[in-house]
């Protein structure tokens, strides 16, 4: 007992001279883990390794990960508070590293690099809580714009709340607007941000999510990355505008083809989906409002289509003017619907479904409106 | 059985035409749009292999959606952000907008029909809102199951 209380209080110097450094993360961190593993009631602040994953080196890290689960199962004992941490090993953890055992009495902590060797931590002084807020804000918000689900948008904010230093992270999504707070220690924070028109960019979605990688991996500080952010929108590389217009006429003339529709109305439905997508992409620009966009757009479409179809003696008309309407049905939002009610998030279902419903009726009354000029037998 | 394969094989181009245009509408990269010809395309076969097996449309886009979704998932590495897109682009061409459309535009028919048209006005929207509100249901349940089951990892440490 004697010689165990000794073993500890030299540990807790060690951490304590390290600690006073604080030259290194590597230090912060392993001196958390050690606090941890010495006192039951203690919590390590940030988990190990959160405060800058990449200080960590990658061999040790990945170990640690991996035997973290199989460490407190076989240790049901360790701390409580420790206890279910998804970063923190138990108190007696033994790791094997290529076939080799090591222990904190033995090896652990000299696997973790010198701090005099390394260079001086930037992220010793962490970001405020209230940047790493604004962060998760812009973060969720390009994520809803861009056609996310709920889900996602969820996880990515935690895991960049988490790589930047938080103890916890919570996000409440809804239509118009995302809330999210941060903990860290003793500190929190709340903030809302508004989001804008719900859209469908993949790229920019994709663009998003390399830079969240970077940010976990820690190779992007938090300045760094809402600087990057803010200018997603605007680097994110788009195709043409004609090249839009005629793939999105292309794929509901596609349509028309999977409902029966006749070669002579291919090219109608064609030309009227992309002259609707043009007046689409014109009016959205302006900041039409989107409702009154889908019944313009419908009413376009449809006409042109219609028309067309008509003249070229198609004997489907009908079908042609419902096919060129279908660039309006938001797939991606039902979608998104189904998904977020199912990954329990009903009010943000219930919004976005609301939504879709308005868009199909405004779609219908132009489509309606459409046909009723161009097929009079209606 | 040669019409069904010309129409199997119709079917599937024209599905997966309309997944690659709905692709670029989407501003899905370049490089994944023969992937999303491909993705949309395997939907549709799937969808007609099970509609010409008796099975109704809901029934068969559940099944076209779960293998998209779960081929998604076994081809594409685990933590891509590519496979959700694959799915999601490959799914547009069985959300069953134009039923959607005609199930409106029934129920605005009712408005103006004749008593004895009522009914059938009635009836033809009913049946066309819950064929929409099925299929999108099973449409949307099959993209989820292979997440449900896989799902991304929460990563903190790396």
């Amino acid at each position: 007992m004697a010689l165990v209380f000794i073993a500890e209080v030299m540990l807790s110097l060690r951490c304590k001279l390290l600690e006073s450094r604080n030259t290194c993360s590597m230090v912060r961190t392993a001196s958390a883990y050690l606090e941890c593993w010495k006192c039951p009631n203690w919590r390590a602040p940030n988990g190990f390794g959160a405060g800058n994953p990449a200080a960590i080196s990658g061999r040790f890290q990945r170990e640690l990960t991996m035997n973290n689960r199989s460490l407190q199962q076989a240790n049901p004992t360790d701390p409580g508070e420790t206890r279910g941490h998804p970063n923190v090993l138990p108190m007696d953890a033994t790791l094997e590293i290529g076939g080799e055992k090591f222990s904190v009495d033995r090896g652990l902590f000299e696997m973790l690099p010198n701090h005099r060797n390394n260079p001086p931590d930037k992220t010793t002084s962490l970001p405020p809580l209230s940047d790493i807020a604004r962060l998760s804000l812009s973060i969720g918000r390009l994520l809803m714009e861009s056609g996310e689900s709920g889900r996602i948008i969820h996880e990515e904010i935690i895991r960049v709340a988490y790589a930047l230093s938080c103890d916890s992270a919570e996000v409440y999504c809804q239509h118009a607007a995302i809330i999210v707070t941060l903990r860290r220690g003793e500190e929190f924070c709340v903030q809302m941000g508004k989001v804008g028109e719900h859209g469908v960019n993949l790229r920019q979605s994709e663009a998003i999510k390399d830079t969240l990688r970077r940010v976990a991996r820690g190779d992007l500080e938090c300045s760094a990355a809402q600087i990057e952010f803010d200018d997603v929108p605007h680097t994110t590389p788009s195709y043409p505008i004609w090249l839009v217009c005629l793939c999105t006429g292309l794929a509901c003339s596609a349509f028309g083809r999977l409902f029966g529709v006749d070669w002579p109305a291919f090219f109608p439905v064609l030309i009227g989906t992309a002259s609707g997508q043009w007046i689409r992409h014109a009016l959205i620009v302006r900041k039409q409002n989107i409702f009154i966009v889908s019944g313009i757009v419908s009413f376009a479409s449809a006409f042109l289509a219609g028309l067309g179809a008509r003249l070229l003696g198609s004997s489907h008309p009908e079908t042609a003017t419902v096919a060129a309407v279908l660039l309006l049905v938001p797939g991606v939002a039902v979608l998104n619907i189904q998904m977020d009610a199912i990954e329990g998030k009903p009010n943000l279902a219930a919004a976005r479904g609301l939504r879709v419903i308005y868009l199909l009726v405004f779609m219908t009354l132009g489509l309606i409106a459409a046909q009723r000029l161009i097929l009079p037998v209606m | 059985m040669n019409n069904f394969w010309i129409h199997f094989f119709h079917q599937a181009f024209f599905g997966g035409i309309a997944a690659a245009g709905f692709g670029i509408l989407f501003n899905c990269p370049p490089r994944m749009i023969l992937q999303c010809f491909g993705s949309g395309a395997a939907a549709l076969a799937v969808r007609t292999a099970g509609q010409a097996a008796g099975l109704d449309l809901p029934e068969a886009s559940f099944f076209a959606a779960l293998v998209v979704a779960t081929a998604e998932r076994l081809l594409h590495k685990f933590q891509s952000s590519h496979g959700s897109i694959l799915s999601l682009v490959g799914c547009i061409p069985m959300v069953p907008g134009s039923i959607a459309a005609k199930g409106l535009m029934n129920l605005f028919a009712l408005l103006r029909a004749h008593p004895s048209e009522e009914i059938f006005a009635a009836t033809n929207a009913m049946k066309n809102l819950l064929e929409v509100t099925f299929t999108l249901a099973a449409i949307g349940t099959a993209l989820a199951i292979p997440r449900l089951i896989y799902p991304r990892k929460m990563l903190h440490l790396s």
